[in-house]
């Protein structure tokens, strides 16, 4: 017991009084001035809404994300999965995640957090955004970086290689980059506008902008080192980490939203003379949606309990939290297209684009047998909670 | 008793697979395999080709141009193809109205239509769901009213797919509001070129243009247009579902998908050993590959019962079935892609970057939610098996 204590957090169920402030902020904001329209206008734009960025950031809400240490205001990591799981719920189109939470978790897990201090608190204001480059093409969620490749040539780092679907890439102004060297992997800072980085934008079907990049003997200086041989390994995945269970927040959103609409669908939509709703299969279906709703919501606290805590042993656990979660999402988005027949898969409908969103969540930071896999070889025993 | 495995079945496999080995154009073998939707023009071409050889209707009866394959060889031979990456031609033709026209159709409309269909010269479409009538069928609202020797059509229809391209529409109208609703429908050929037609785009989740809405505003139809009686519509469109108990159940493009997946695993194995070696994902893909050997042979007992006393709920049980592999095989293609799975088809499609196979598969996974919820929900399967089948 006091073991399990030693590594994570008390297990904080419910919300603090803060916390519930926090979240009826969101929402009323959510409610008031986002929709559909502004997210589609989004899409038309690639992906960006630069005017919501500058919006959440002087709402306060980017500070609020990140814990003291960083310059920010947040008590744990809860803040910031509450913030993610409304922006699921409301389809906000806004990198949270790629562009604040798993860069600034890299760097605080490196041990940069004072070093970056200037560049977190330009984080928090929205005037910077960063991006993680992990992927290589063709080695799916392999976090070891083979194909790009860092050599010092006494004066300076040169970059070769190739990243795929970096998520954000094209609107970040710096991107943390794993290399492969001959000491190990490596983290690079590198400046998106860096000579000989090109790049290939394009949509995610969950809308997120990203880009494929292509270094062709990009130069950076000794100090472009984030993290080097001995700590990358660790800092990738805090990182990825916090991306799979900042995915998981977000997804819950998502799914609420999608019983919602789907409850509302069933009890006006009429078929043989009467509402979808009084078919007891449908009734039935819908119940299960809410079980499974239930349970992911029930798993929240123990992401925030191992978030940023070393250890292979959270990342277990936050692995076993995502392949529930993920897989409920799916389950849950999945069959609210299928109760709303046809239009269920029009570009029109909301529900469609809940469903793609929690795919590319799933997608985006390894799905549901990808995390149960990772649990399976890491945990340690067999209880989650109490160890 | 048929047989797979006997020197003739073998024979016939070999000489369709040379056949296609010769005959099919890379382009759309290229576009196949990528996992793309056919277009119009792939479809044309195909047809045509098949046509050619007297293959491209071998379901359809010997003097209408037919083979006179058992349907157990008919299945090999769509089998076949898909393996070899042929694209699969337009089902509205070939497989819905075509047998209704040669079945209840007058000789001048048989003369008419069937060689059209038989060459891919004419395409067709489907226009049955109405916005207030898709599970219940029956309530549509089209209406025809005869008016000397034609009719005069007003209404809509929705989700009609390829409607942009079709030359005909084979529609369900209501020519009757007196009795029970199902008795006052008839079916329709219509001219897609008409004046008073138009057709609206419904744009997909992937983002893609398969279905439509099609208005029909004050449509003159020639009344040698209906297909046998007025007022009999719902007798051939149920002749219709159950002359192709088997299509629907989407065989031939799960056994493609199989042959799709266990290639790009392996080709990603050979190139980057550690991201691909995925015990979860060896898992899926082996519980699948008995899933489909099950489906086969499902389809297979179908075929060959002749006793047939089940036969609509088993045409039920592997339409559900089909749906569900048609949506498993395309998340785990997507999940074998890891990162590549996240864009639609860019970049790859301009700049041939990742993974070739990849290129469809997003969009594909996308589209196939559809695939449980037309022709007949899950749902309404799962009710028709339960009714008829297990007399509940
Ligand atoms: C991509 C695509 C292509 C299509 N192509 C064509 C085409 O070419 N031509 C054409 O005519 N139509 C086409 N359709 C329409 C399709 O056949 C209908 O969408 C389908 O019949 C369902 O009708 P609906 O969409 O109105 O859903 P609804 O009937 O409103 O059903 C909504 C939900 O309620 C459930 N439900 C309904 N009734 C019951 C019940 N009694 N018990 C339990 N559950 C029930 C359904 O299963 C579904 O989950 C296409 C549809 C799609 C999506």
């Amino acid at each position: 017991m006091s073991d399990a204590m030693a590594q994570r957090r008390p297990l904080a169920l419910g919300l603090s009084d803060d916390e519930r402030q926090l979240q009826d902020s969101i929402e009323r904001f959510i409610d008031h001035e986002y929709d559909l329209m502004r997210r589609r206008a989004a899409l038309a734009e690639g992906g960006d809404d630069p005017a919501l960025w500058r919006q959440i950031a002087e709402l306060g809400w980017l500070g609020a994300c990140l814990p003291e240490t960083d310059g920010g205001y947040a008590q744990s990591p809860k803040e910031a999965l509450i913030l993610l799981e409304q922006f699921g719920r409301g389809l906000v189109l806004a990198p949270v995640l790629d562009a604040m939470l798993v860069p600034s978790a890299i760097l605080r897990a490196a041990g940069q957090g004072e070093r970056e201090a200037g560049l977190l608190m330009a984080m928090m204001s929205g005037e910077r955004r960063l991006a993680l480059a992990w992927a290589e093409p063709g080695r799916r969620y392999d976090l070891r970086p083979l194909t790009t490749q860092a050599r010092h040539d006494g004066h300076q780092w040169r970059l070769q290689g190739t990243k795929a679907t970096v998520l954000g890439a094209p609107q970040a102004d710096t991107l943390l980059v794993s290399a492969a060297t001959e000491q190990g992997s490596v983290l690079m800072r590198v400046p998106a506008d860096a000579p000989g980085l090109s790049m290939t934008s394009y949509l995610t079907i969950g809308g997120q902008s990203a880009a494929d990049l292509f270094f062709a003997d990009v130069r950076v200086a000794d100090d472009a080192l984030v993290a080097s041989a001995e700590s990358a390994g660790a800092a990738l995945q805090a990182g990825w980490d916090w991306g799979a269970a900042g995915a998981c927040a977000e997804a819950l959103g998502a799914m609420r939203a999608a019983l919602t609409l789907t409850l509302k669908y069933v009890d006006t939509r009429e078929q043989f003379s009467q509402r979808l709703s009084r078919f007891q299969v449908i009734q039935h279906r819908l119940a299960a949606m809410a079980l499974e709703l239930e349970y992911s919501q029930a798993l929240l606290p123990l992401l925030t309990a191992h978030l940023d805590q070393r250890g292979q042993r959270s990342s277990a656990v936050i692995a076993g939290v995502r392949s529930r979660i993920s897989a409920a999402a799916r389950m849950v988005t999945g069959d609210a297209v299928q109760l709303h027949g046809g239009i269920g898969v029009t570009d029109e409908a909301a529900v469609s684009h809940y469903f793609r969103r929690v795919v590319a969540l799933d997608q985006a930071w390894g799905g549901h047998r990808f995390h149960l896999q990772r649990y399976r070889q890491q945990r340690r025993d067999h209880d989650l909670i109490h160890a | 008793m048929d047989t797979l495995d006997s020197t003739e079945m073998r024979a016939f496999r070999r000489e369709v697979r040379d056949f296609v080995a010769a005959n099919l154009p890379k382009p759309l073998e290229q576009r196949c395999r990528q996992g793309f939707h056919p277009s119009k023009e792939d479809m044309r071409e195909w047809t045509a080709i098949l046509h050619g050889k007297g293959w491209s209707a071998p379901h359809w009866p010997t003097r209408y141009g037919g083979t006179g394959w058992s349907p157990l060889k008919r299945m090999v031979f769509d089998i076949e193809l898909a393996e070899a990456w042929a694209p699969a031609p337009s089902p509205f033709g070939l497989h819905l109205i075509g047998p209704v026209i040669y079945t209840f159709g007058t000789e001048q409309q048989k003369e008419r239509y069937l060689p059209r269909i038989l060459d891919g010269s004419e395409f067709w479409c489907q226009g049955y769901s109405e916005p207030n009538a898709g599970s219940d069928l029956a309530s549509l609202r089209t209406a025809a009213k005869r008016e000397g020797d034609c009719y005069r059509v007003n209404g809509q229809k929705i989700w009609t797919s390829q409607a942009q391209f079709a030359d005909w529409i084979f529609c369900l109208v209501r020519t009757d509001n007196s009795g029970k609703k199902q008795n006052g429908i008839s079916m329709l050929l219509i001219d897609m070129h008409s004046p008073g037609v138009t057709v609206k785009p419904i744009i997909t989740q992937d983002m893609d243009h398969y279905v439509n809405e099609v208005f029909f505003e004050d449509v003159r139809v020639p009344a040698e247009n209906l297909i046998g009686e007025e007022n009999a519509g719902w007798r051939y469109a149920k002749f219709l579902l159950e002359n192709e108990r088997t299509s629907s159940a989407y065989l031939p493009q799960a056994k493609q998908d199989m042959k799709r997946l266990r290639e790009l695993i392996d080709r990603m194995r050979d190139e980057h050993s550690e991201g691909i070696d995925d015990e979860a994902l060896d898992t899926e893909c082996a519980a699948l590959e008995i899933e489909v050997a099950a489906h086969e042979l499902a389809i297979y007992r179908i075929l060959t019962d002749n006793a047939s006393s089940q036969a609509d709920t088993a045409a039920s049980m592997v339409k559900i079935q089909g749906a569900r592999l048609q949506q498993r095989l395309s998340a785990l293609w997507v999940e074998v892609l890891g990162m590549h799975g996240l864009p639609l088809f860019q970049p790859h499609r301009e700049h041939d970057f990742g993974d070739p196979a990849a290129m469809g598969a997003m969009s594909q996974f996308l589209i196939r939610r559809a695939v449980s919820i037309y022709g007949g929900t899950n749902e309404i399967q799962h009710g028709i098996i339960a009714k008829r089948g297990l007399h509940l």
